[in-house]
């Protein structure tokens, strides 16, 4: 801001002018013809020292007037944030509108919601859109969606902002950002917003691509004050409670008890901490109860998301558990206690229980509860263990063998069945590294490109192998395969960092979520992120709690990650649960129950209303200002000619007055 | 109501005067015949105060033993009477008031002084026409009157008087006012008094009709003394509801069409002071005329004509509304 805003706006200054001039004014005389003004006696003008401003109305048009002046004078600098839409090409536009319906959105003051803010806020920029302008709406809620592709249809796209609903997912604006380019990039328009109405809660602000972005000030950024139970799972003695608050006063004088569905209290209440704390029951309960008690945290008057105070107990633990075969030896590395493997499953912080095996499983019972099965650098798998991994793949479990140098000591007997129906060897030759296989397993899959490999496992590329990434002369480094409704996965390096540098990349991380978000889709895991999709059997029916039916997704419009998820296919159907809570999931007669579990940091993360850098500040807010010189000068206008029309009347009426004293003649 | 009374008075203007006045007169039924002049004569018609001047040979000397003042027996003359008409036609009498429906000033004196001249006419009396101004004063007089005819048709005349136009053009002349103006229509109305004096004989009635604007103590009194040897002297002050209720507000420049003064004042406060002026200006000629056998009537312009007409004939003194 330089200098010329507050010398623009200094002109208000005049309406303290004008306010004085009224009050000083020297009343203009009213002139009338008068023949008895010889018996008048000439009284001095007393207006200067007038008590009584009068022309009030005049004085108002006049203040209003200067005050528009001076705004008009300082348009080229000052802005509204009113929400609209810009049109440098004056054509008709394709606009994407990206709705944050992520849990933080659930959050309210004075009963608005922010989710209501910013729909509200969606609805005002439709009320500007002109006919022929396309609408597509993306929510960014965990996994971003289309909720509408773009349509000329503004009523339908009235309907759909009807129909956004609260949920208790995650953020994802990196993927509603990135959906909404995909909807923009075939469009013939010019003018392609793409408007972001979230509170940019849970998200690196930073980190966010807003290039052609508008995100709008929705005034979101009223601090948040809550707490939340994120899980709560049955112990031994009572239930295990975790809750999190954004600060200490947010859970002071807060208590924490279980109840039935029916609102039987079954413990007494305890004061509520933030952290993992136990209640205890104070009455027996029968397991069928177990399954519909909720734990309650009491009311605040400054809790900003009521309902996340409730939450279903759930009878599983609510942690994804990994089974991990590694030699520590191999697989470890100096400077730390713990695998490789096992590190960068904790790096995660996708509430993974680690479990590592001393020994690879005779009997699919001994990793029945584990989500997935991950085996380093193994001597082949002997028939015991074969069995018992292919029959637990098959009911949904994710097992993952990174091949190493132990290949070349494979025992007679022992093969790699059931992830390679060929024996794999050994190659010992260098190779320069990874082919750019960008996409299969997400974004950082380029940085296994300039790999160090002393060498690698080379196997043949069968049909049902799909390669997520690939080796610089084709072969694959990462595949995967289906195994009923589990998955195998082959990595042809293995963890160690003596073999190669590969689990030192960043995609290695990222080839260990993806691991960790196929095994918790299936079966293998009982409790799962809310927005996390289920894997269930084709005709199988998802009932939440609160008595929804949970459809099918088609998968149809999920342009983004559409190989990180598994597609459905005719033996499976994917739902993808939207609130916290347990869904029974019934198959022929045989009943699961599931969990959707809340998201910690949608639930405490303060909102990001206004960018924190200055940088994006600027390059998100630059475009939803809107300049008001336009209106400005129709104001000023409209209030001038009102003025001159007021002054009119006011001189017709004078005039009046004196003419009709002239003199007259008959 | 109102606007039916100045619908009526709009089509009246468009009448010619002499038709209104013979319309008034006739209309009247009291006319002259009840205004018989006191006077020297046979018949006691009562007593009256004395003025100087009065034939000494009247003075009651019982009345004065009874009511310790100088009272002047009054009988009914059969001498023939005259009737004077003196009307102020300046620039001060064209004014109408902020409501142009009204008749002017002007209008209304010259209706009336027509009705008297037809009234006077339709008696037998003769009829003598004084017109002041500040040009001139012009009189009409002669030894048995002036014909009605001509009394309405000099009537008219004034009516289309150039002085009302001159006067329309001085409101936008802004000029400092002529102090000449005021003290040239004084003089002309003393000679007219004067003249008036030498003479209306015994027993006329004189009916002045004028607002009364430039009338000075001095005026005043040489009207009153008119009022001798059986002289009657009836005064109408013509005005405008406006001049009489001051209906101005706020910071205001009054411009005399007459004397081309302008006064600035804020009207709020010059109001009392100026209706103090007001009443001042007629208080002597209202007290006085009634004492010595004239009277005294405030006229205003949205007065009925037949009211006011009869008023006159009888020498009744009102100077309210």
């Amino acid at each position: 801001m330089g200098f010329g805003l507050p010398l623009a706006l200094l002109l208000g200054l005049f309406t303290a002018l004008v306010v004085l001039a009224h009050a000083l004014r020297r009343g203009q005389a009213t002139p009338v013809v008068f023949p008895a003004a010889r018996l008048i006696l000439e009284t001095p003008a007393a207006a200067r020292s007038r008590q009584h401003i009068e022309d009030r109305w005049l004085l108002l048009l006049r203040l209003l007037l200067v005050a528009a002046l001076a705004l008009l004078a300082a348009s080229p600098f000052v802005s509204c944030n009113r929400l609209s839409l810009e049109r440098s090409h004056g054509a008709s536009l394709s606009a994407v509108l990206v709705v944050d319906d992520s849990a933080s959105m659930q959050a309210s003051i004075d009963g608005k919601s922010r989710l209501v803010s910013a729909v509200d806020a969606a609805r005002q920029l439709l009320a500007e859109a002109h006919p022929g302008d396309a609408f597509a709406l993306v929510l960014a809620g965990a996994p971003a969606r289309v909720l509408l592709p773009s349509t000329v249809d503004l009523e339908g796209v009235r309907e759909a902002l009807d129909n956004i609903v609260p949920t208790d997912r995650g953020t994802d604006i990196h993927g509603g950002l990135a959906l909404a380019r995909g909807l923009l990039a075939q469009a013939p328009q010019r003018d392609q917003p793409i408007l972001l109405l979230s509170d940019l809660s849970g998200q690196d602000v930073n980190t966010l691509d807003l290039s052609g972005v508008t995100v709008p000030r929705l005034g979101l950024t009223n601090p948040l004050s809550n707490c939340a139970l994120i899980t709560a799972s049955w112990a031994e003695q009572g239930v295990l409670v975790e809750t999190t608050c954004t600060h200490a006063d947010a859970i002071a004088e807060r208590t924490l008890h279980i109840e039935t569905a029916q609102g039987v209290v079954l413990s007494s209440p305890v004061v509520a901490r933030d952290g993992v704390q136990s209640l205890t029951l104070t009455q027996a309960v029968e397991p069928q109860v177990k399954g519909s008690a909720v734990v309650v945290l009491s009311r605040s008057s400054n809790d900003q998301i009521l309902s996340d105070d409730r939450t279903v107990a759930l009878l599983t633990p609510a942690k994804l558990s990994v089974a991990l075969r590694a030699d520590l030896s191999k697989a470890g590395v100096k400077t730390a206690s713990d695998t490789v493997l096992q590190s960068g499953l904790e790096a995660l912080e996708r509430n993974i229980f680690v479990q590592p095996l001393s020994l690879l499983p005779d009997e699919p019972g001994e990793i029945a509860g584990y989500a997935a099965l991950l085996v380093d650098d193994p001597h082949g798998f002997p028939p015991e263990a074969r069995n018992a991994i292919q029959s637990w793949v098959a009911r949904g479990g994710v097992a993952v063998v990174f091949l190493g140098p132990g290949i070349n000591r494979t025992p007679l007997g022992s093969n790699f069945l059931p992830f390679l129906d060929t024996m794999p060897s050994w190659d010992t030759q260098v190779v320069a590294g990874s082919k750019d296989s960008a996409g299969a397993l997400g974004p950082l899959t380029p940085t296994w490109s300039d790999l160090n490999a002393k060498g690698r496992a080379t196997f043949a590329a069968s049909a049902d192998l799909q390669v997520l990434a690939a080796w610089s002369d084709g072969l694959p480094l990462i595949a995967s395969k289906p195994l009923g409704q589990g998955l195998l996965i082959i990595s042809s390096l293995p963890s160690s960092v003596d073999v190669s540098d590969f689990v030192l990349r960043p995609a290695y991380l990222e080839l260990l979520d993806h691991i960790v978000t196929q095994a918790s889709i299936r079966l293998g895991s009982a409790a799962t992120p809310v927005g996390q999709r289920f894997r269930i059997p084709k005709g199988a029916t998802v009932h939440s709690t609160d008595g929804r039916t949970l459809a099918p997704l088609t998968g149809a419009l999920d342009l983004r990650n559409a190989e990180a998820v598994p597609a459905t296919t005719s033996e499976e159907w994917l739902v993808e649960p939207d609130r916290a809570g347990a869904y029974l999931i019934t198959n022929k007669g045989e009943r699961v129950t599931r969990y959707a579990i809340r998201i910690a940091a949608e639930h405490i993360a303060q909102p990001h209303g206004n960018l924190v850098t200055s940088q994006a500040q600027a390059r998100a807010h630059g475009r939803s200002k809107v300049g008001i010189s336009r209106e400005l000068a129709l104001a000023v206008l409209i209030l001038s000619v009102m003025e001159l029309m007021l002054r009119a009347v006011r001189r017709e009426k004078s005039a009046a007055r004196g003419q009709n004293l002239l003199p007259r003649t008959t | 109501m109102a606007s039916n009374f100045k619908k009526r008075i709009a089509q009246q203007l468009s009448v010619p005067l002499r038709i209104r006045a013979r319309t008034l007169a006739e209309g009247s039924s009291t006319g002259l015949h009840r205004s018989a002049t006191k006077g020297a004569g046979i018949e006691f018609a009562g007593h009256r105060a004395y003025v100087p001047g009065d034939d000494l040979r009247h003075i009651d000397r019982h009345a004065r033993l009874r009511h310790n003042r100088l009272l002047v027996r009054q009988f009914h003359t059969d001498t023939e009477r005259s009737i004077h008409l003196l009307v102020d036609t300046s620039a001060s009498m064209a004014y109408a008031g902020p409501d142009t429906q009204l008749p002017s000033k002007l209008d209304v004196a010259l209706l009336l002084a027509g009705a008297l001249g037809y009234a006077a006419h339709k008696a037998g009396d003769g009829v003598a026409l004084t017109l002041v101004n500040a040009h001139d004063t012009q009189t009409w007089a002669g030894r048995h009157g002036v014909p009605v005819e001509q009394v309405l048709s000099l009537l008219e005349g004034a009516q289309l008087s150039p002085a009302s136009s001159e006067r329309e053009r001085d409101v936008q002349d802004r000029s400092p006012r002529p102090v000449a103006d005021q003290t040239l229509i004084q003089a002309n109305w003393q000679r007219a008094i004067f003249h008036l004096g030498s003479s209306m004989r015994r027993g006329a009635i004189l009916f002045v009709l004028s607002d009364l604007l430039d009338f000075t103590p001095l005026l005043t009194k040489n009207l009153l003394a008119l009022s001798t040897l059986g002289r009657s002297v009836r005064v109408a002050q013509i005005l405008t509801p406006s001049e009489l209720s001051f209906p101005f507000e706020g910071p205001t420049l009054f411009r005399d069409p007459e004397t081309k003064l302008v006064v600035q004042a804020d009207a709020n406060k010059a109001k009392q002071r100026y209706l103090t002026a007001l009443a001042e200006l007629s208080a002597p000629l209202y007290d006085q005329l009634s004492h010595v056998g004239g009277s005294f009537l405030r006229v205003l312009t949205d007065s009925s004509e037949q009211l006011v007409l009869s008023q006159l004939v009888r020498g009744t003194s009102i100077r309210g509304q």
